[in-house]
Parts: structure tokens; C-alpha cells; sequence
């Protein structure tokens, strides 16, 4: 892989990422925040993001592919435990879940 | 509020939990990325335009496969299809009639799950006018703190194991997942949020690169269509 080709891949990737965003913005020009098509959009958006989560969490692709799919799901289950224990407290809930990701990824992967 | 003491508010409120996350995520990206050859300069125009961490991780994995410009172009455009309906979402929530239609343009390059999660949570409590300051000072932020935080991880990678680097890339999607139930106030997205759940694993199998993006239209549009219809009735 040379540097011209690694600029290349930056300068597609980025059309396609801005691509995205843009016609995101294009299509939202009428859409009122009280509309159906607003909330619809929303259960849509938050839809494919706990898609994209589940895919990490079961099929990862980068880095992650390393680490064992229990020690992801532990990690999910103790995440949400702790989080509805702790009256929601966001910080200790994902530090306390990442730490049991890598605790049971480096003793039992 | 000032349009300037907005902007410093969205900043302010992007430093602490969403920054860290967001930050350990692109510290993890930089260091891979020196392992598989990019330069500095490289690393950096990564995240400076391409900024949308599971796209970028889709362009370098399909660079490294050999993969031709189409290949790369299509992957990243269906990885990150997901901006598309949170951009249709955020845009009217800062939309005002007074500003030109290029500052949108502009703005919408800050539209990543992080800023978009924490505008949702925070937005109500931003007068209109202020919105379009207050996004811009949350989402430039965490935009400037990935690119920061890339070209770090890319120096000093030397100094993290393996199993730490799994875990800085391993707190992003938790913190997802926390936003995520604390958004679920409505029962239309809490129906979206667990057919997804339940539904994308086994879509994925059949349609891996359409998966998370099917996944997410059906189960949103059956988590919206089936309290909507509720609603007509109950009316």
C-alpha cells in the first residue's frame, strides 16, 4: 500500500462519510420537530445505532476481533446491571463493565 | 445566552464522560493504524475528514484486503449509513430560518453518535436561537478531541498492551449502550431499541453488509407504526 493510495482511501472515505451527512441535511429542510416523519426518523436512527452496538458486542470487526465474545457479553450484562443499580450513574457503570472486559478477556480468552 | 456563551456551554458539556469515551476510541484507531503502516499525517486527515470511527476502521481493513476505490467508497457509505437518519433527525431540532443554508452543511460534519446522543439529552434546555452555537461547540469539540486523540494514540502506542488497547476500544460501545436506555423514555423507542437488539444478530447473518442498516428500518418503523396506530385509536 503506497501513501498515494492511503490518500486516496482517506479522500473516498470522507466523500462517502460527508455524503451521508449531507443528504441527511438535504432531506431535513421541511421536517418540523412535532412531525411523524421527525419521530419515525428518530426510532429509525436509534434502531440502527443499537444495531451497530449488537454487531460490535457479537461480531466485531478491527480490533475487537481479538477479544473473546463472552468477555463482550459479561461486560453488556454487567454494564446494564449496574447502571439500573447505581440510579443510573453513566461513568461507574462503563468503567466497571470495561474493567470486567478486560479482566475476563486477559485471564480467560 | 450569547451565541459565543452557547458554543463554550456545548463545549464544556462534551468534556468529561462523552469526550474520555470518544478519545480512548480514536487512541485506540491511531495506535492501529501505525501498526498497519499509515504515517502521521495519514492518521490524522483519517479523523480530521473522514470522521466516523467505524467507517474509518471499514477503509483501512478494506485498503489492507486490496480492495479497489469502489469497494472502499460503498463500504464506508454502508457502514456510516446510520449518519444519514440521525443528520434528518438532528437537523430540525437546530434549523433556524435566519441562517443560511451552508452553515448546515457545514455543522453536519460534527454529526456522530457521541454528539448526537448528548444533543438530544441536553437540547430542551437550550433556548432555539442558541441551538445551532450550542451543537457547534459540543460536536467541534469531540471532533477536535477524536483528531487529537487519534494523532496521540498514534505516537505513543508503545506505551499500551494489547489488552488495554481492547479495552479503550471496547468503552465506546458501552457508553452507546448507556445513552441508548437513558433515551428510552417513550414506548416507541424502547420497542425499537429491543426488536433491534433481538432482531440484528440474526439479520447480520444473512445480510452482513446490509444488516445493521435493515435492522435498524425495521425495527424502528415497527416500534413507531405500532404506538402510532395505538394512538390514532386511543384518540
Amino acid at each position: 500500500m503506497t501513501a498515494e493510495e492511503v490518500y486516496i482511501a482517506i479522500i473516498v472515505a470522507s466523500i462517502a462519510t460527508y455524503s451521508c451527512r449531507a443528504l441527511g441535511v438535504f432531506f431535513s429542510k421541511n421536517i418540523s420537530t412535532s412531525s411523524d416523519l421527525f419521530n419515525w426518523v428518530k426510532c429509525i436512527s436509534i434502531g440502527v445505532i443499537v444495531a451497530v452496538i449488537s454487531r460490535m458486542i457479537l461480531f466485531p470487526i478491527g480490533i475487537l476481533e481479538d477479544s473473546s465474545v463472552y468477555s463482550r457479553l459479561t461486560a453488556t450484562i454487567l454494564l446494564i446491571s449496574v447502571y439500573f443499580i447505581s440510579k443510573k450513574n453513566i461513568l461507574l457503570s462503563v468503567f466497571l463493565s470495561t474493567l470486567s472486559f478486560v479482566f475476563f478477556n486477559y485471564y480467560f480468552n | 445566552m450569547h451565541n459565543l456563551q452557547a458554543l463554550k456551554i456545548g463545549a464544556k458539556d462534551a468534556i468529561g464522560v462523552p469526550a474520555l469515551g470518544l478519545g480512548l476510541s480514536m487512541f485506540a484507531f491511531g495506535a492501529f493504524l501505525k501498526s498497519v503502516g499509515f504515517n502521521a499525517m495519514q492518521s490524522f486527515s483519517s479523523t480530521f475528514f473522514a470522521f466516523a470511527l467505524p467507517g474509518q476502521f471499514v477503509m483501512v481493513e478494506t485498503l489492507i484486503a486490496g480492495g479497489t476505490i469502489l469497494n472502499i467508497f460503498l463500504a464506508v457509505l454502508l457502514t456510516n449509513a446510520r449518519l444519514f437518519p440521525m443528520t434528518v433527525n438532528l437537523m430540525p431540532i437546530i434549523r433556524e430560518p435566519s441562517k443560511p443554508n451552508w452553515k448546515y452543511y457545514f455543522i453536519c460534519h460534527f454529526i456522530a453518535v457521541t454528539a448526537w446522543f448528548n444533543m438530544l439529552d441536553k437540547h430542551i434546555k437550550i433556548e432555539k436561537k442558541n441551538k445551532y452555537s450550542y451543537f457547534l461547540g459540543l460536536g467541534g469539540f469531540l471532533w477536535l478531541n477524536s483528531v487529537f486523540f487519534t494523532v496521540l494514540g498514534y505516537y505513543c502506542s508503545f506505551f499500551v498492551t494489547k489488552e488495554i488497547l481492547l479495552g479503550m476500544v471496547f468503552f465506546n460501545p458501552m457508553y452507546f449502550l448507556v445513552m441508548t436506555i437513558g433515551a428510552l423514555v417513550k414506548k416507541d423507542l424502547i420497542l425499537s431499541v429491543l426488536l433491534a437488539a433481538f432482531l440484528s444478530p440474526f439479520i447480520y447473518i444473512y445480510i452482513p453488509d446490509w444488516g445493521v442498516l435493515v435492522s435498524g428500518i425495521i425495527a424502528g418503523t415497527v416500534g413507531f407504526f405500532t404506538f402510532k396506530k395505538k394512538a390514532v385509536y386511543d384518540s
